[in-house]
């Protein structure tokens, strides 16, 4: 017999243990190279689908962009890439619902009025904190609010309680910011 | 059905142990045998030969695990169907004669030939087990199961090129370690 045959024969009698084990085992297919190009191309698109998505919430967001007013310090928080502003996403809103849904936001949320007191009221916005027991709360302690394209009542001021109607929208940025604003009413001077 | 049922059918000589044995194993015995001879017809004699062999030792065999036992059967009669192909088309009458005079041979060297081969498939299971289990899959699915390089190369999501230089390296592995124990194959 050639020894190759009896090699061939040997291996008839190994272990029955090592058969079994074979026949059940599961090979890992190795990722070709081409597979593992399409893995990285696939990633680089989600990441930039992501920023991109991101940087489209920011552009449309009501208080991007054009926006100059001051911050807390003497400058509002822009959105999208300025400092200050962190996790950039769009929340839902949680104050009382008077009305239908924006036209903006494709259905998504609805007009909202929430009661804040004033904390600084400065060029083109208004920092407030939602009163006690209102649903906003929940949502943020500190809400920038975009005042160029409403009107402010005469005697809104640091400390004054108002009762702010915006489209929904809530940026959960730190401190959140809110835009379409329609309506600033003085609840306490 | 498991297999501990089907053996005791066998071990309470209930034919029904063939039918279940066919259904579990079948497809598992023909692919090996088809994978050493490449004849449909010898394939199907193998494996009906096969599951003979299985009513005549059961009892008083009791496998731990069927299948290598069914696996085992099934290898070795396809193996002696291919010499016996071999045998008659190549060497046709002094292999026929041979082969009628082994029977004269006096039983010690049969013996010493069989405990030739227990040795070094204990030596080869051991080499088996000192691998990674990728590799001892991929061994025993080549040389026990005669998987195709193309099949098992699809397995394992690579060229077949690869993969027959990874089974040239096993197979060194192999002789280097038969060397280091002292056995000329």
């Amino acid at each position: 017999m050639r020894p190759e045959e009896r090699l061939f024969d040997a291996i008839t009698g190994i272990d029955e243990e090592l058969v079994e084990s074979a026949q059940t085992y599961v090979f890992h297919k190795k990722p070709r190279t081409w597979q593992r190009a399409a893995s990285l191309a696939a990633c680089l698109l989600i990441v930039a689908s992501i920023g991109f998505g991101i940087l489209q919430m920011a552009s449309i967001g009501g208080m991007g962009g054009s926006d100059s007013a001051a911050n807390s310090n003497g400058a509002a928080p822009e959105s999208g890439s300025d400092a200050g502003v962190a996790d950039d996403s769009l929340v839902g809103s949680a104050g009382d619902t008077t009305t239908g849904d924006s036209p903006d936001d494709g259905g998504q949320t609805a007009v909202t009025s929430f009661t804040a007191t004033v904390l600084e009221a400065g060029d083109g916005y208004l920092l407030v904190e939602p009163v006690e027991g209102d649903a906003m709360l929940a949502t943020a302690d500190k809400i920038m609010v975009s005042t160029n394209d409403v009107a402010v009542p005469d005697g809104v001021a640091e400390g004054a309680v108002v009762e702010i109607t915006f489209d929904g929208l809530i940026r959960e940025s730190y401190p959140a910011q809110i835009s379409g604003v329609t309506e600033i009413l003085l609840i306490d001077g | 059905m498991e297999d501990a049922r089907i053996i005791e059918l066998y071990w309470q000589r209930d034919e029904g142990a063939i039918r279940e044995t066919d259904t579990k194993y079948g497809a598992f015995c023909q692919r090996i045998a088809m994978n050493i001879l490449s004849s449909f017809e010898d394939c199907e004699e193998c494996v009906s030969d096969t599951y003979g062999r299985c009513w005549d030792t059961m009892p008083p065999q009791r496998p731990l695990s069927l299948r290598a036992y069914v696996g085992a059967i099934v290898r070795n009669l396809s193996i002696s169907r291919y010499r016996a192909q071999r045998a008659k088309k190549r060497y046709n009458g002094a292999e026929v004669l041979l082969s009628e005079l082994a029977d004269c041979v006096p039983a010690p060297d049969s013996v010493q030939r069989t405990a030739e081969v227990r040795e070094l498939s204990e030596l080869i299971s051991r080499w088996l087990w000192s691998l990674g289990e990728e590799s001892r899959a991929l061994f025993v699915r080549r040389y026990w199961n005669g998987d195709s390089v193309k099949s098992l190369a699809q397995e394992l999501g690579m060229q077949p090129n690869a993969l027959t230089k990874r089974l040239l390296r096993l197979r060194e592995g192999l002789r280097a370690y038969l060397e280091s124990e002292g056995v000329a194959v």
